[in-house]
């Protein structure tokens, strides 16, 4: 049996055991109810209001803890976030990727009431050589399934979602002047005509959690660069094997 | 009000409490899974 639905079960006996111990000291009616031993067939409005008032009050007292654990958990998201080792929940960097939209002061980034649904799109785009240690995210706050190439160029242009990783240090930075960095125009154009066509297989989500696990989570970036090569390598092998 | 109704009310506010508890750790424990399996598929992807 999981952990999961041995709590559910045990919440449940736990509320039977203590409801047939209040039952008879609370109504004459129902303790003779509980005498009789026909609890349920015997019981009166007071003990179905007893049941439903407890309900009533499990729900706000559910969905007040649910909501202190997401507060929590995006304060622990916000810690770990880029640290190398360290394996992240998609829901903490989805939180953590929101929050730090907001803080770029787009406030029309939203969320659905469970954390689940992040309305931000990302493509990660790769710079044209394959073995730089940099990576860029293009974050925008609508989703870009039907974006087409010239607003994908807008969004690129307008450099306000960036972010840039180096990956040697694992350090990031927001919206930064790339005109600064050698290569930016080759890697700006690398970026537009990497960021389409957009791959129908993969919805947003996963591209979203896909590219910010591998850019941010040092260890699992390495991970993922060293299968990419050793992909590659083995395709290699294969090619010089059939010359 | 007596103190037997005073009773009535603290102990259906604690088996709430009780039982938002239990909730929230089954729900926790299922999400947790949840995340685990995810971060695995995702790992088997790359």
């Amino acid at each position: 049996m999981r952990r999961s639905t041995a709590f559910r079960i045990a919440g449940l006996i736990v509320l039977a055991v203590i409801a047939l111990l209040i039952f008879p000291l609370t109504n004459e009616a129902i303790r003779q109810a509980a005498d009789s031993l026909v609890f349920w067939a015997g019981t009166s409005s007071t003990s179905l209001i007893l049941l439903l008032v407890v309900a009533v009050l499990c729900v706000p007292g559910f969905l007040a803890l649910r909501w202190l654990w997401a507060r929590y958990e995006l304060w622990g998201s916000k810690k770990v976030l880029g640290m190398g080792d360290k394996m992240f929940s998609v829901d903490q960097m989805r939180e953590a990727a929101f929050e730090e939209i907001r803080a770029l002061g787009v406030e029309d980034a939203s969320m659905d009431s469970q954390g689940k649904q992040l309305h931000v799109a990302a493509q990660r785009i790769n710079s044209p050589s394959s073995d730089t240690p940099y990576a860029f995210f293009l974050i925008t706050t609508e989703p870009v399934r039907g974006a087409n190439k010239n607003e994908w160029k807008n969004i690129a242009d307008s450099k306000k979602w960036v972010i840039f990783v180096d990956r040697r240090t694992n350090e990031r930075s927001w919206n930064p002047d790339i005109n600064d960095w050698a290569g930016a125009d080759a890697l700006l154009a690398g970026m537009r005509e990497q960021a389409l066509p957009i791959e129908k297989k993969k919805s947003l989500e996963k591209m979203l959690e896909e590219n910010i696990m591998r850019g941010f989570g040092g260890a699992v970036g390495e991970k993922a660069a060293s299968r990419e090569d050793a992909g590659k390598e083995k395709h290699q092998d294969k090619g010089s094997e059939k010359k | 009000m007596n103190v037997l109704s005073v009773v009535y009310v603290a102990v259906m506010i604690f088996i709430a409490i009780v039982v938002s508890i239990l909730l929230f750790a089954g729900w926790r424990l299922s999400e947790a899974s949840n995340d685990l399996q995810n971060a695995q598929l995702l790992i088997m992807d790359m």
